[in-house]
């Protein structure tokens, strides 16, 4: 389903990416804010898990079958 | 606001487990919030049977990114709780050890399948992920906590819920999106009462809603999961009586009346005759026409359910009991 939001999430995902959150910023918990590879995005579970732990940030996971 | 996240993109769920993210399986796409402890802050997603676009938009998805953020400040932030501790793995339930992709509706079907062959399969069970109108509640598509309307007579007028109000809990689930609501009301019980709580303004309140029998119900056509095994299919179609042969009949022109012309097998089995000109359901006269009738009986019934047919043949009136088959 949402062929179309789908695709228009991950953009925008990308898009918002700099825009100012409105909700308070995130405590740091630990270790430097670091993106996975150029687009910010980590394919692995337990990566992103790891990279939570080190940064304090929430994880956001998207599950979207391979286009 | 995106790089307040660690973003994760997962094409393939086969080998996660489904406690951690149990979803509405009938989509193909869904985000998941999470904190560093696989604890659950929100879900975004969702859809109904008008599109799967239909109650998605990135305003949404914006809002519902900020709302997590907020909580995930919180001193003691709260999740989302989990239906079993128990880790349930995707192959392992699917059986799919294939290299191809196992795509989320067999999910569902295999865990369908198994509580049918435990014994355990419940005909309510069919609807799941209800709407939150289904209590009485429209929520605003770009700010899926906030409601945009309450529906007139129904559990969300009771409990006094007004337009603006913001959902802060359905049950034990707090509401950050519409996939949020959702779940919430997957979880909460076929007939029984429900706790809501909502902000309006800076004020917190909460109600009761009341869940009668059937309050689950919603259109499945769309579900791939259950359609072919439990989306009805009226036996029987026909063509709506002109003004003149409802006026014969003494029927208004906007009752449902039409006259029997193609029928199945199990339409005849159940007594039907070709010529029979069908007015009532269950004893309830209806307003609408044959095509919306079909589509009516799709939405309503589920495979195994017997419906009345009030039938006038022979200036007689017949009551004629038929169960319901699939396509």
């Amino acid at each position: 389903m949402t062929t179309r939001l789908a695709y228009l999430a991950i953009v925008g995902l990308v898009a918002v990416a700099g825009t100012p959150a409105l909700a308070q910023r995130p405590r740091p918990r630990g270790g430097e804010q670091k993106d996975a590879g150029q687009s910010g995005w980590i394919h692995s579970l337990d990566e992103g898990m790891d990279a939570a732990r080190k940064t304090g940030k929430p994880l956001m996971i998207v599950i979207r079958c391979q286009p | 606001m995106a790089d307040k996240f660690v973003r994760v993109r997962l094409t393939r769920i086969d080998d996660y487990d489904l406690n951690l993210f149990e979803f509405d399986y009938d989509l193909t796409f869904a985000v998941f919030f999470l904190n560093d402890e696989n604890k659950a802050y929100a879900r975004f997603g969702g859809r109904d049977a008008k599109g799967a676009d239909s109650r998605q938009s990135l305003d949404a998805l914006r809002h519902t990114m900020q709302s997590v953020l907020a909580m995930h400040e919180r001193d003691e932030p709260r999740f989302a709780p989990r239906t079993q501790t128990q880790r349930m793995v995707a192959r392992d339930v699917t059986g799919w050890y294939g290299g191809g992709c196992m795509h989320c509706h067999q999910v569902q079907e295999a865990m369908n399948d198994k509580l049918v062959r435990e014994g355990n399969w419940k005909r309510d069970l069919v609807w799941r992920y209800p709407l939150p109108e289904n209590v009485g509640v429209r929520l605003e598509i770009d700010r899926g906590n906030v409601v945009e309307r309450i529906l007139p007579n129904t559990p969300a007028t009771r409990a006094g819920l007004q337009p603006g109000d913001v959902l802060e809990t359905i049950g034990p689930v707090p509401i950050h999106s519409f996939a949020d609501a959702q779940f919430a009301l997957d979880k909460a019980p076929t007939k029984g009462s429900l706790n809501v709580s909502w902000l309006r303004g800076d004020e917190r309140r909460s109600a009761t809603l009341d869940l009668s029998a059937g309050w689950k119900k919603s259109d499945i056509t769309w579900r791939a999961s259950v359609r072919w095994r439990y989306v009805a299919s009226l036996p029987l179609s026909g063509d709506d009586l002109n003004a003149d042969e409802r006026r014969m009949f003494g029927l208004s022109e906007t009752q449902l009346a039409f006259r029997s012309a193609r029928l199945k097998a199990r339409a005849n089995e159940a007594g039907l005759q070709a010529g029979d000109v069908v007015v009532a359901l269950d004893d309830q006269s209806l307003d609408m026409t044959a095509s919306e009738f079909r589509q009516y009986i799709r939405q309503q019934f589920v495979v195994g359910d017997t419906i009345t047919l009030t039938v006038l043949r022979d200036g007689k009136q017949f009551k004629i009991p038929l169960t319901l088959s699939g396509q």
